[in-house]
């Protein structure tokens, strides 16, 4: 009896853990984020698919297939026609700027906080797998699943939007720069390691989704407003003569809208301030029809900054490159969170 | 000694500020959090606000009686697009109610459920309708009252542009000025604490409250609100503003001589790309009209949305003290 109580003490000791016991177990766990999530994303991919289809054909009808430019004759009619027409679709994109800060919330932040909340953790980290791998795994599977889905969301939305975006010739800018290429992938893995790592660190579930998207939301603004022009500094020009002061005459440009900055110096060189400015075009208000026209053909100079159209791969890769390495760097706090937390 | 004992454990009435303080206790996190949202949101304006009257003043946008005359329309425009960038502010304040009313609700008894404690807290003294009854009514006057507050200040940051754009057709602002932005938040703090008490899970009943909250403010919004008084019909010039500045416009289209009408998509579409429909309006007798919502009616608007929402809400409520009433203490 004792020589088969010690092989059964010696077996159970090599005995290999199950090849998917891990993942299966992140499965079990998560399905409900993970099936809500794609149900989401499938509505907004149906969504696209259709009205995708529906714009394209109604782009062959209007003929604006045939137009080369659409900046004058009837070609620029057709065009705001067509626009007009589909107005009320572009609402989808201002609720799709907030979807990956919404799943990062929804699927990260319950995933560690959860277990500690309910008490679950003292039996999930004893088994034979052990914590670290049990916090690995989750994080690259959810993370992966995450990533693919957005990114092919992501996708659909490039195609969908194209129609449109050739004819504005004003490039990928503000929310569309925001919700195409890598970033809505790149943004959701980031808010979802965030919410993991806000997840280990308050132990509950609710104030580390609030924390989570908060967070979220204050670090994407907070560096595109602050860091990436640091990194990829804008390019600055100036226009003078009847066009200064009008959008028309700004070149295509490219990344979020709101970090631009223009400005006005007058004939000697100097920068108008706000207040300057404003009292000076309340002057010629009343005498001009149009007080930029002036200021332009009276030695005033217009200043702006952009990021050029070209630069549309390099403006995406930096955001989504320094997301995705902020993700790391926060699953990586999250680990050693999780290593070194008393059971 | 016996009867001493008794009689001390019986005629106890309960403490007076037990259930308000028990609210407190266990919501002052939520709460706190909520009024923090709020106040980030009303920083953003305090400090926008002294910027927007110094170019108001500056500008004379005040001395602007009729924005037909050119002055006022070059004032008018290079006020309105300096502070352009703040449309985009306001659509997104317009889904604070969701956030502020759904963190603060759906947790409300899911989580009682959630941990079991709900066995504990339904067989205290004051008996678990008295419990739910108070924390519905005590949370939702204490995420209410501050989003009234928040509208109020918007209200009055948003004076210098009311004359210009109006109260009606520009994004978000009709959702946050008035009374509709206090009416979304109770509506989502008490669909929250109704999906809770359905779906008895936090993280479930939280992101259905935001579902569910999007799926009926977006139809309203998108639907429904454009009908509540039948819009004003009328004739304009082809191609022309109305006119209505601060009004909603609704819809544009092409009416002809026996009463048939086309929009101007579809009669593009109908004559092809080398058509000029304004042109063929012309040579067949057709006239361009026009529907719009006009500025006055932004109070029976809010009336009526507001109305809507909040027996909604109460309808919710009535619902979730129910759930809460017929709830087995078992499983």
């Amino acid at each position: 009896v004792r020589a088969v109580t010690t092989t059964l003490t010696a077996d159970r000791r090599f005995v290999p853990l199950p090849r998917w016991g891990v993942p299966w177990v992140t499965w079990r766990q998560h399905r409900a984020a993970l099936l809500g999530t794609l149900v989401v994303l499938a509505g907004l991919a149906a969504y696209f698919l259709v009205t995708g289809l529906l714009v394209r054909s109604d782009y062959r009808a209007l003929g604006l297939d045939q137009c080369a430019s659409y900046g004058s004759g009837p070609c620029q009619r057709l065009a705001q026609t067509f626009r007009d027409g589909h107005q009320d679709l572009f609402l989808v994109e201002y609720l799709l700027v907030l979807l990956p800060g919404l799943i990062g919330m929804f699927v990260g932040a319950p995933l560690v906080a959860r277990e500690y909340e309910a008490g679950t953790f003292r039996f999930a980290w004893t088994q034979g797998a052990g914590r670290t791998r049990w916090i690995v795994t989750k994080l690259v599977l959810l993370g992966a699943a995450l990533t693919v889905a957005t990114q092919a969301l992501a996708l659909l939305y490039d195609w969908w939007r194209a129609p449109f975006t050739g004819l504005s010739g004003s490039g990928l800018t503000g929310v569309v720069f925001e919700l195409s290429g890598l970033l809505p992938a790149a943004r959701t893995l980031f808010v979802f390691a965030l919410g993991a790592c806000c997840g280990a660190l308050v132990r509950r579930t609710v104030p580390a989704m609030a924390a989570s998207f908060a967070a979220g939301l204050g670090a994407v603004l907070g560096l595109e407003m602050y860091v990436w022009p640091r990194l990829l500094a804008p390019r600055t020009a100036r226009i003078t003569g009847a066009g200064a002061g009008s959008d028309a005459a700004l070149p295509d440009r490219t990344g979020p809208g709101f970090t631009y900055q223009q400005w006005w110096t007058d004939p000697h060189g100097h920068r108008l301030t706000t207040h300057q400015l404003d009292v000076l075009v309340a002057r010629l208000a009343g005498q001009h029809q149009e007080a930029n026209t002036w200021l332009g053909t009276h030695g005033y100079t217009y200043w702006f900054t952009y990021q050029p159209a070209s630069r549309y791969w390099a403006a995406q890769g930096l955001e989504a490159g320094g997301l995705a390495l902020l993700a790391l760097a926060l699953c990586a706090v999250t680990v050693v969170l999780v290593r070194r937390r008393a059971t | 000694v016996s009867a001493g004992v008794l009689s001390l454990r019986r005629p106890g009435t309960l403490p007076r500020w037990g259930l308000p303080w028990l609210v407190w206790r266990q919501h002052r996190l939520a709460l706190l959090a909520a009024v923090a949202a709020l106040a980030v949101a009303a920083l953003v304006l305090v400090l926008t606000w002294s910027g927007i009257r110094a170019s108001y003043t500056d500008l004379g946008v005040g001395s602007c009686r009729d924005l037909g005359q050119a002055r006022c329309r070059v004032v008018a425009g290079q006020f309105v697009g300096r502070y352009g960038w703040m449309g985009q502010v306001t659509d997104y304040l317009a889904l604070l109610p969701m956030l502020v009313g759904g963190l603060v609700g759906a947790p409300l008894v899911a989580r009682e459920y959630e941990t079991g404690t709900f066995r504990f807290a339904f067989t205290q003294g004051c008996g678990r309708t008295r419990w739910v009854v108070a924390k519905l009514g005590m949370l939702a006057a204490a995420v209410t009252v501050p989003a009234l507050a928040f509208s109020a200040l918007f209200a009055t940051w948003y004076t210098p542009f009311r004359p210009l754009l109006g109260r009606m057709s520009v994004g978000g602002v009709f959702d946050v000025d008035g009374v509709v932005f206090a009416a979304h938040t109770l509506f989502a703090f008490v669909l929250g604490a109704f999906l809770g008490a359905l779906l008895r899970r936090t993280v479930a009943a939280l992101g259905a409250t935001i579902a569910g909250w999007l799926a009926v403010v977006l139809t309203t919004m998108l639907f429904l609100r454009r009908h509540y008084p039948g819009p004003v019909v009328h004739r304009v010039a082809p191609y022309t503003m109305s006119g209505h500045s601060t009004g909603w416009p609704l819809a544009r289209w092409w009416a002809g001589p026996h009463g048939e009408k086309i929009g101007d998509y579809q009669l593009q579409r109908r004559l092809g790309p080398a058509g000029d429909p304004a042109a063929w309006a012309a040579r067949h007798g057709y006239t361009a009209w026009e529907s719009y919502q006009p500025p006055g009616r932004f109070w029976t608007f809010q009336g009526f949305e507001a109305g809507g929402l909040v027996l909604l809400a109460v309808l919710l409520a009535a619902g979730t003290v129910l759930l809460v009433r017929r709830r087995a203490m078992g499983r």
